[in-house]
C-alpha cells in the first residue's frame, strides 16, 4: 500500500492503484466534468421536463421548440447533485483507502481538488466542497489532540516515530521537519510554541503524555476493525499544504478515521438540508400580493417561492425574465404555475420596464465570494442595477454549504466565468471578422445586494467574509492549481 | 459509476476507431507522423477522439491501425488517459482501405457489444451520443435490418468543413429518419435517383443537400458480418451506406438511419489541411464547447494548463511561455508550453505549439506551427501549417497555403510560392496519387517507403542554400485504369474545370471556397442541361427492373427517348446493340443461338424483351434493304413483300423472346421505329406502317392482344412524338378498326384457334 507524499494526480493515481474500481470512478467522475454530464453550460439548476399545462396563458411559448430543446439536453445536472456525487466519491475514496494519518488525508484532499480543478470544474462547488472537508480534517485533529478526559481513548502505535526535532531551526514548523524523528526525543519548547501557538501549554502537555503512554503502554492492543496502518508518512518529504503541517498531523490515531467519516456525513447531511433551512425563512420574506422578480432558473428560488405559496400561503405574482439565450426563466415558469403561482413571463430587456411595479427581486448564485459580492447566470447584474435605480431590494437566495468561495473577484471572476458554444446564440457567423460570445455568468458587486437568504439565516453582504473564517481554514488553498 | 450500471446492458459499449483515414490528403505532414497524431490546437486528434467516447460510456475501445501502426500503438500504451476505457490496438498492415478494416475486424470477432460506436480517428465532437444510442437499440430489436445509423449535422452547403468534393445529397424519411438515398453528387454526373418504389412505402422523403456527414456511426455487429459477405467493398460511405439503402428488395435491405446532431452540437472530420484549419478555428471559438482548448482531454491536464483570455487567446500556463511586451496577440490565438516570442510580432488566428522559438518582429497569421519550430526574426508565415521540429530563418517569407513536413529548414530571405509542400522525407513521390480522395493499391507499398530509408537531397532552389527540404508534388496520375470504382468516377467526372475540386490547393488553407463553390455549382447546372435535372425519380420500369431481374413480370414501358436505366451501361442504345446482334447473325446456325446471344445481352444491361424484339425488327428491315437497295426500298408494295418474307424466316425468333403477349408489343416499336427512320417519309406517307401492322398480324406475328396493349399505352399518350403521331395517322386508325371488327366477328372461332396453339 504506497502512501502518499504529494498532491499531484500522478501521486494520487499512484496511492489508489490497488483499488481499480475507485480510480474508475474516480476516472469517470473527471471525464464528466470535462465532456459529461456535469459540464453545466446554460444555467444553474435542473431543467427537469417541464410540465405542460394547457391553457396558461399568462407566459408565452409552452409548447415551443426552445422548451423542449432545451430540456432535451439531458447533460446538465443541478449543481447540488454535482457536490453530492463529488462527496459520495471522495467518502469513498477516504473511506476505502488505507491512509493512516490526517496528514495523508489533507494530502488526498489536496490531490483531489487539484484533480477537480484541472478538469475544467470551472464550478466552485467542487474546491468549496474540498476545503470544507479539509477544514474539517484539521478540526478534528485539533480535537483529538488536545488531552482527553479518559486516556484509554487514545492509543497510539508505539513503533511508530511520535515526535520530531525541528533541529533548532527557528521556523522549523513551517518547513518540513529535516531529521526523520526519534520516537525518544523530546520535543523543544520553541518548535511546540511556533507550531502551535495559542495552545503552546497543552501541546507540550499533550507530548509529554503521549511520550508517558508511549514507554509505558508500550504493548497496547490494537483497536478491532481498524485496519493496520504500514506506517505513517514520513512528513520529511511531503508536498503541497502539508508541509506547513504542524508534526502531529502525521501520527497516527485509531478514532480519526472514525470521526473524520462522521463529519464527512454531516457535511453531506449539510447538503441535503441547506434547502430545507432556507424554505423556513420564507414567510419571512414573501408577503402576499408582492410582485416578485426573478431571473432565469434556480431550483433554490423555485422551492423558495413554492414554500412560500403552499405552506405559508402567499398569494403572490412573480415575473421571471427568460434568462437568454438558454431560457431557463421558460422552465422556471412551467415550473412555477403548475403548481398554481402566478407567473408572467417577460423577455430580458423587459427588466428595466417593468422594474418599478417589482416589490422584490430574488436573484439565485453560482457563488458567493468572499467580499459579498455574488458569481450569478449572465444577466442578473442587468437586474441588480435596475432594482437598485428602482429603490428594489435585492435579495439573492443561496445556500452557503458550497457555494461560499473564499476568493475575492480581483482574483476569481475570470476564473468562473465560462464562455459556452455561441450556437446557443442560434447565429452563425459567415465573416471572421464577427466574434460571437455566449458568456454564463455575471459579477454582481456587493453594493447591488440587500441581503443573502441562507441556510445560517439572513446574512448581510458585509458580514459574508466572517463566515469565511468558519468554514474554512485560512492555510488551505484558495485555488487549486 | 453505479447509476449508470443499472442501464448497462451486460456486454459493455464498445467501439472501433480507425486511426487511418486510407487517404493522402495530408502528406506531407503524414509521412512520419499519423495522421491522428497530427496535434490539432497542441492536442494529439486519436485524443479528442479517445476522450470522447470514454465520455460516452464506451468502455472497450479498439483503435485499428495500418500506416505507422507501430508509432500508433505506442503512443496508444505510453498514454494513460483515464482508466475508464481499455483500449487496444489491431494492427493489420495490409489493409488497403476501410472495408479491409472492417472485414478484418469480423474476422477476429472483437467486437460483441450490440450496438457498437464506429468512428473515425480524425473527428472532433461534443455530441452527446446516449440518445442516439437509445434509438439505435430500439429500432434494432424491432427489426434487426435497421443495422445503422449515421449521426449528420446540419451544417450550409458552403461550409468550410465540407470538403470541397464533397457533394453529398442526402434522402431522409422525416417520419423515421430513415435514409434512402446516400449519393455523392459528382460533376457532370450530376443526377441522382431515388426508386420510385421506395415513394410507395414511405410518403414523406425529404431531399437535403445541407447535410455533413459526421463519420460517427452507431453500428450493429451484422455491420461488420455484411462486409465479409460483401467482399469488394472498399468504402463504408461511398459503398457500403450507398448501396445498402438504395437496396429496393424488402428482404435484402440494410436499413440505415439518420440521427441529426442539435443545435449546439458540434462535429466535424478532418479531411485536410483546409478543413483541420476550420476546426481548429471554430474549437478556438468555442463551437464544440465543452470541448475548448483550455479544456484539455485526461493526460494532458499533468503537463499543461491553458488559460483563457479576452480575444480568444489561450494560453499555457504550467510552462514558462515568454511573450515580448510589444508582440500582439490577437483574435483567437493559442500559445504553447516554453514558447519565446520576441518583441515586435504579430500573431493572429494561429496555433503555436509547445517549444517554439519566435525571433523578432515576426507576423504569423491564420498559421499552424507544430511544437519546436524555430523561427527567425523577420520571416512573415501567412495561412500555413509548419510541422514539427522546422526551422524557418531570418526574412522568409511563407506563403498562403503552405505546408511544411517534420524537420525542414527553410533557408534565409526565401520566398515560398502559395501552397507549396515541403517535406524532408527520403522515397515519397513514387507511385502517389496523393490528390485523390481515394487511394488504392499503393498504400502498402508506401508503409515500407516511409519506413525504408534513402538518400536525400534538397532542392536548394525552392528551400535555398541553407535550406533542407524538397518541394512535395502529388504525382496526378490518369486514373483510366484506376482500379477502385471511385478513382473512375474521378477520372471520368473530370474536365479540367474539375480538377481543380479535388487539387492540392482546395485541401489547403488559404483556398478560396466560396469561389470555388459558385463556380462549381455553374458547372454543374451549366455543364449540360439534359443531365442536370437535379433530383430525377426513376420510372417505374427502373423501379422494378432491379428486383426482378427476370423481367418476365416486367410491363415495362417502352420511350422513344433514351431513359436512364438502373444497371445498364451508360450511353448505351441497347436496341441499336441488339439489331447489330440480330444482323451479325448467320442463317444457318440456329435461331437457338441468337436467342441465348440476346437473352444474355438483354440481362447484362437490364433490358427488356420489347427491345429484343424491337431490335430483331430493325434487323430484319436493315436486311430487307440490303436485298432491295436504296431505290427498291421506296417502294411499299416491295418492301412489304420482301419484309413478309423476311419475317416469316424471323417468326422463331419472336416466338423464343415473347414469352408474354406484350413483349410483342417491341415488334411494333421496331416497325414504328422502321418507319420513322430518316429516308422512309415515302414509306410512311403511303400507309406502311399499316400494312407492316396488318402483315404482322396475318403472319400470326403480333397478336391482338400485344396490339391492344400497345394501343392502350399510345392512347394514354406514351410513345414520345414520333409514335404518338403515327398513332394519330388515319390508316393506322382505319386497321385497327378492322382489327376490333374481326375479332368481334371471329371471337368463338379465334379461342379455339389459340387454344389449339
Amino acid at each position: 500500500m504506497p502512501s502518499i507524499y504529494s498532491p499531484t494526480s500522478a501521486s494520487l493515481r499512484d496511492y489508489l492503484a490497488s483499488h481499480s474500481h475507485l480510480l474508475l470512478a474516480l476516472d469517470t467522475f473527471l471525464l464528466s466534468l470535462r465532456l459529461g454530464e456535469f459540464n453545466n453550460p446554460s444555467y444553474s439548476d435542473t431543467p427537469s421536463r417541464p410540465n405542460e399545462i394547457p391553457g396558461s396563458p399568462s407566459f408565452r411559448s409552452t409548447e415551443s421548440g426552445e422548451l423542449k430543446e432545451e430540456t432535451k439536453e439531458g447533460r446538465k445536472v443541478s449543481r447540488s447533485a454535482l457536490t453530492l456525487k463529488a462527496m459520495e466519491l471522495v467518502r469513498s475514496i477516504v473511506g476505502t483507502t488505507k491512509w493512516t494519518s490526517s496528514g495523508e488525508l489533507l494530502i488526498i484532499l489536496e490531490a483531489l481538488g487539484r484533480l477537480f480543478h484541472s478538469s475544467y470544474a470551472k464550478d466552485p462547488c467542487l474546491s468549496n466542497t474540498i476545503r470544507r472537508l479539509m477544514n474539517l480534517v484539521r478540526t478534528v485533529e485539533e480535537d483529538l489532540k488536545t488531552p482527553q478526559p479518559t486516556p484509554g481513548a487514545l492509543s497510539v502505535n508505539t513503533n511508530l516515530p511520535l515526535t520530531t526535532d525541528p533541529g533548532g531551526v527557528p521556523s522549523g514548523a513551517l518547513s518540513p521537519p529535516n531529521i526523520i524523528s526519534r520516537s525518544t526525543s523530546t520535543p523543544s519548547m520553541t518548535s511546540a510554541l511556533i507550531s502551535q501557538p495559542q495552545n503552546a501549554s497543552t501541546d507540550l502537555l499533550y507530548s509529554n503524555l503521549e511520550r508517558f503512554r508511549s514507554d509505558s503502554m508500550a504493548e497496547s492492543p490494537e483497536p478491532a476493525g481498524v485496519p493496520v496502518p504500514d506506517g505513517p508518512l514520513n512528513p520529511s518529504n511531503v508536498e503541497g499544504i502539508a508541509k506547513k503541517l504542524p508534526p502531529y498531523f502525521f501520527e497516527y490515531k485509531a478514532e480519526f478515521r472514525q470521526m473524520v467519516m462522521e463529519g464527512f456525513q454531516e457535511v453531506i447531511d449539510d447538503l441535503e438540508e441547506g434547502r430545507r433551512e432556507i424554505n423556513e425563512q420564507a414567510g419571512l420574506h414573501i408577503h402576499s400580493n408582492e410582485i416578485i422578480l426573478t431571473y432565469s432558473l434556480s431550483r433554490t428560488i423555485e422551492i423558495f417561492l413554492l414554500h412560500a405559496h403552499q405552506r405559508e400561503k402567499r398569494q403572490f405574482h412573480v415575473i421571471i425574465a427568460e434568462g437568454a439565450p438558454h431560457f431557463g426563466g421558460h422552465v422556471m415558469a412551467n415550473k412555477l404555475s403548475s403548481k398554481g403561482v402566478r407567473v408572467t413571463v417577460i423577455n430580458d430587456s423587459a427588466i428595466t420596464a417593468l422594474m418599478p411595479r417589482v416589490n422584490l427581486v430574488l436573484l439565485p448564485a453560482h457563488a458567493i465570494l468572499a467580499n459579498g459580492g455574488v458569481v450569478a447566470p449572465s444577466g442578473s447584474h442587468l437586474c441588480a442595477l435596475s432594482a437598485l435605480a428602482n429603490k428594489v431590494p435585492t435579495v439573492v437566495v443561496s445556500s452557503l454549504t458550497f457555494k461560499l468561495c473564499p476568493m475575492y473577484p480581483h482574483e476569481g471572476q475570470d476564473i468562473m466565468q465560462d464562455f459556452v458554444s455561441p450556437a446557443f446564440l442560434g447565429v452563425g457567423s459567415e465573416s471572421d471578422n464577427v466574434d460571437l460570445i455566449c458568456p454564463v455568468h455575471d459579477y454582481i458587486p456587493p453594493e447591488l445586494i440587500k441581503l443573502f437568504i441562507t441556510n445560517v439565516g439572513g446574512v448581510l453582504p458585509s458580514y459574508v467574509y466572517r463566515l469565511l473564517s468558519e468554514v474554512y481554514c485560512v492555510e488551505d488553498p484558495i485555488i487549486f492549481k | 459509476m453505479p447509476a449508470d450500471e443499472v442501464d448497462r446492458e451486460d456486454i459493455k459499449l464498445q467501439a472501433v476507431l480507425l486511426a487511418d483515414s486510407f487517404t493522402k490528403t495530408f502528406r506531407p505532414a503524414s509521412f512520419d507522423k499519423p495522421k491522428v497524431l497530427c496535434p490539432l490546437n497542441n492536442v494529439a486528434m486519436l485524443d479528442y477522439t479517445i476522450e470522447w467516447l470514454a465520455s460516452s460510456g464506451v468502455e472497450e475501445l479498439f483503435v485499428f491501425c495500418v500506416q505507422h501502426a507501430d508509432q500508433v500503438k505506442a503512443y496508444v500504451e505510453s498514454s494513460s488517459w483515464t482508466t475508464a476505457i481499455k483500449v487496444t490496438c489491431v494492427k493489420d498492415t495490409t489493409c488497403t482501405n476501410p472495408g479491409d478494416a472492417l472485414r478484418e475486424l469480423d474476422k477476429r470477432g472483437l467486437v460483441r457489444s450490440d450496438p457498437f460506436i464506429m468512428m473515425s480517428g480524425d473527428v472532433v465532437t461534443n455530441v452527446d451520443v446516449r440518445e442516439a444510442l437509445k434509438e439505435h437499440k430500439k429500432r434494432h430489436k424491432a427489426d434487426s435490418a435497421n443495422m445503422m445509423t449515421v449521426l449528420m449535422k446540419e451544417v450550409p452547403h458552403n461550409s468550410p468543413l465540407r470538403s470541397v468534393a464533397d457533394d453529398l445529397i442526402v434522402g431522409i424519411n422525416s417520419n423515421s429518419n430513415q435514409i434512402c438515398m446516400f449519393e455523392s453528387r459528382k460533376f457532370k454526373d450530376s443526377n441522382v435517383q431515388i426508386p420510385s418504389s421506395f415513394f410507395d412505402a414511405q410518403s414523406n422523403i425529404c431531399v437535403k443537400s445541407d447535410l455533413l456527414d459526421c463519420g460517427i456511426d452507431i453500428c450493429s455487429p451484422d455491420v461488420l458480418a455484411r462486409f465479409s459477405d460483401e467482399f469488394d467493398y472498399k468504402d463504408i460511405r461511398k459503398q457500403f451506406i450507398r448501396n445498402s439503402v438504395a437496396e429496393e428488395e424488402e428482404g435484402l435491405q440494410n436499413k440505415i438511419f439518420a440521427h441529426f446532431l442539435g443545435s449546439t452540437e458540434y462535429a466535424a472530420r478532418v479531411h485536410d489541411f483546409r478543413t483541420y484549419s476550420a476546426i481548429s478555428k471554430d474549437l478556438i471559438r468555442r463551437w464544440c464547447y465543452p470541448v475548448v482548448p483550455d479544456n484539455l482531454p485526461s493526460g494532458y491536464e499533468r503537463k499543461f494548463a491553458y488559460e483563457y483570455s479576452r480575444h480568444f487567446v489561450y494560453r499555457e500556463v504550467k510552462g514558462n511561455t515568454v511573450v515580448a511586451r510589444n508582440t500582439q496577440i490577437k483574435n483567437g490565438c493559442i500559445l504553447g508550453a516554453n514558447a519565446n516570442i520576441e518583441e515586435g510580432g504579430k500573431i493572429a488566428s494561429s496555433v503555436i505549439g509547445n517549444d517554439c522559438y519566435f525571433g523578432k518582429n515576426v507576423v504569423i497569421e491564420g498559421s499552424h506551427i507544430w511544437s519546436n519550430v524555430k523561427i527567425g526574426s523577420n520571416v512573415k508565415v501567412d495561412q500555413s501549417i509548419i510541422c514539427d521540429g522546422c526551422e524557418i530563418k531570418e526574412g522568409a517569407v511563407i506563403s498562403k497555403g503552405c505546408v511544411i513536413g517534420s524537420n525542414c529548414v527553410i533557408g534565409k530571405g526565401i520566398v515560398l510560392k502559395p501552397f507549396s509542400r515541403i517535406t524532408c522525407s527520403a522515397n515519397t513521390d513514387e507511385g502517389d496519387d496523393g490528390d485523390d480522395d481515394w487511394s488504392d493499391s499503393e498504400e502498402d507499398e508506401d508503409v515500407q517507403e516511409d519506413v525504408g530509408g534513402g538518400e536525400f537531397e534538397s532542392e536548394v532552389d525552392v528551400v535555398g542554400e541553407d535550406g533542407k527540404g524538397k518541394l512535395w508534388h502529388p504525382v496526378v496520375t490518369d486514373e483510366d485504369g484506376g482500379s477502385s470504382e471511385d478513382e473512375e468516377e474521378w477520372g471520368e467526372g473530370g474536365g479540367e474545370d474539375w480538377d481543380e475540386f479535388v487539387s492540392v490547393e482546395s485541401q489547403s488553407i488559404g483556398f478560396d471556397v466560396k469561389g470555388a463553390n459558385a463556380r462549381k455549382i455553374k458547372l454543374q447546372s451549366g455543364g449540360d442541361l439534359d443531365d442536370s435535372g437535379g433530383v430525377s425519380v426513376g420510372g417505374g420500369d427502373d423501379g422494378e427492373g432491379e428486383g426482378e431481374w427476370g423481367g418476365s413480370e416486367n410491363d415495362g414501358d417502352m420511350f422513344f427517348e433514351e431513359a436512364h436505366v438502373v444497371g445498364r451501361q451508360k450511353g448505351v442504345d441497347v436496341v441499336k446493340e441488339l439489331r447489330d446482334l440480330c444482323l451479325e447473325h448467320d442463317h444457318n446456325s440456329s435461331f437457338q443461338n441468337l436467342a441465348i446471344e440476346l437473352n444474355s445481352f438483354k440481362f447484362s444491361q437490364n433490358a427488356t424483351y420489347e427491345d429484343v424484339n424491337c431490335g430483331a425488327v430493325l434487323a430484319v428491315a436493315e436486311r430487307v434493304k440490303e436485298g432491295l437497295g436504296d431505290e427498291g426500298f421506296s417502294s411499299v408494295a416491295k418492301v412489304l413483300s420482301a419484309l413478309k418474307k423476311e419475317l416469316v424466316l424471323w417468326t422463331e425468333l419472336f416466338e423464343k423472346c415473347t414469352p408474354r403477349k406484350a413483349d410483342e408489343c417491341g415488334i411494333i416499336v421496331g416497325a414504328e421505329r422502321l418507319v420513322c427512320l430518316p429516308g422512309m417519309e415515302k414509306f410512311r406517307a403511303g400507309g406502311g406502317f399499316r400494312f407492316i401492322l396488318q402483315t404482322l398480324h396475318d403472319e400470326d406475328i403480333l397478336s391482338e392482344e400485344a396490339i391492344e396493349v400497345w394501343k392502350g399505352r399510345r392512347v394514354k399518350g406514351e410513345g414520345g412524338k414520333d409514335g404518338l403521331e403515327l398513332f394519330a395517322d388515319q390508316s393506322v386508325k382505319d386497321f385497327l378498326e378492322w382489327l376490333e371488327e374481326e375479332s368481334d366477328e371471329s371471337d368463338g372461332s379465334e379461342d379455339e384457334e389459340e387454344e389449339e396453339d
